[in-house]
């Protein structure tokens, strides 16, 4: 059935598609009556004409996609405003540097002259006091006293901090390397023997 | 930014979109071309079963997603698709044989036509389509393909992956045959037998 087909075969395949047994030529009868009678022709010709006559009504459906991830296309314009968006948001946003903040308020104790240093979370904050000479006093007159407040700047801050606040004093106790051994000390040889008098 | 106009992209052109970017719209666009005719074939190709032919037709068109890198542009799309199409129905017969009469068509569906003339072309068509069922796959591929698709003898070589003189070969032992069985329900022909010379 795979075999190709001889000269005369395919003389008569082409008739065959092409033209019916009314047109054929006297060599093409003969030709064709090597094969088959005019009814056989005439049917199978019928066969070739009719298949093509044959035409689908039905729709297909439509195409159905697996979900595709989307992938999100920004315009290099809009990234470029998005950008220097964020540029010119943080600018606005950025503490400034001023070494020396200085601000001034009210002092609550007025008779408190000495110095206090008070930590808020990383911050020192340092209150001055600072009094009024009283020759200008008038009596029988309150005064407020007003107190200059500075914040020391981050950077010097560390540096500036009175170390001699927050140390521990040295003394020559904190400084001994060695202790007391067992048997010299006193206290511990008291525990020990109560203890093993209790089991 | 650009939108495409897929419609006036060729076949070829709407391939390149699809295997370069996977595009949607492309296949989509391939899809509304091609459909129509891949579900004449397979309906045609899978005795009239409609629902398996809708699904061969959605499945042909996921499966070109999917086998993209396979396409060579510099051949026609669509005798790539109908090489795959074609493939698709030759897996399916594999599992499930069409064929549902003998050589000489004795279990043809009888009742639709004994008493009738076969005149009428539309049991004519019915006959003949029950005669093309009774084919082999390769006969039956190149006779739909060819009489029933209208591709040209060397498009069906092409699809089929065999010479041209095969492909004649097969459509002239596939229209002996289909006249064959036709013959026998042809009273015309039956008179013809007995006719005295």
């Amino acid at each position: 059935m795979e075999n190709e087909l001889h000269k005369d075969e395919l003389v008569f395949f082409d008739l065959l598609e092409s033209t019916d047994f009314e047109e054929l030529n006297e060599r093409e009868l003969i030709l064709v009556g090597k094969f088959c009678s005019e009814e056989e022709y005439k049917l199978q010709r019928k066969i070739v004409v009719t298949a093509g006559e044959e035409q689908n009504t039905v729709l297909a459906a439509p195409l159905v996609l697996p979900s595709q991830k989307a992938a999100i296309v920004i315009p290099l314009y809009q990234a470029i405003l998005a950008v220097a968006s964020v540029i010119i948001l943080f600018m606005l946003i950025w503490p400034s540097q001023e070494q020396n903040k200085t601000v001034t308020i009210q002092a609550k104790d007025s008779d408190n002259t000495q110095p206090t240093i008070e930590v808020i979370h990383d911050t020192i904050v340092k209150y001055v006091s600072v009094v009024q000479p009283a020759v200008n006093y008038v009596h029988d007159t309150i005064y407020e006293v007003i107190t200059r407040v500075e914040f020391k700047s981050t950077d010097n801050r560390l540096l500036e901090a009175s170390n001699d606040k927050f140390a521990p004093p040295l003394s020559k106790e904190s400084l001994e390397t060695k202790g007391k051994s067992l048997k010299e000390d006193g206290i511990s040889k008291l525990i020990t023997s109560n203890f093993s008098e209790f089991n | 930014m650009f939108k495409k106009r897929y419609h006036k992209l060729s076949d070829e052109e709407l391939m390149v979109q699809v295997m370069d970017h996977h595009s949607h719209p492309a296949i989509v666009e391939l899809h509304s071309r091609y459909s129509q005719k891949l579900l004449g074939y397979f309906m045609k190709m899978l005795n009239k079963d409609l629902e398996l032919s809708q699904d061969f037709v959605q499945e042909i068109f996921l499966k070109i997603l999917e086998k993209k890198h396979l396409y060579d542009p510099s051949k026609k799309f669509y005798t790539w698709l109908f090489t795959i199409a074609s493939n698709m129905c030759k897996t399916s017969y594999r599992r499930v044989p069409f064929n549902r009469i003998s050589d000489d068509g004795y279990e043809l569906n009888q009742s639709i036509h004994l008493n009738e003339n076969l005149a009428d072309k539309e049991n004519f068509k019915q006959l003949l389509h029950e005669s093309i069922e009774t084919l082999e796959f390769g006969q039956k591929t190149v006779f739909v393909l060819r009489y029933m698709e209208q591709f040209s003898l060397n498009e069906i070589a092409e699809i089929m992956e065999i010479s041209t003189g095969t492909v004649k070969s097969r459509l002239f032992y596939a229209t002996q045959k289909i006249a064959k069985q036709l013959s026998i329900y042809d009273p015309q022909y039956e008179s013809n037998l007995f006719k005295l010379s």
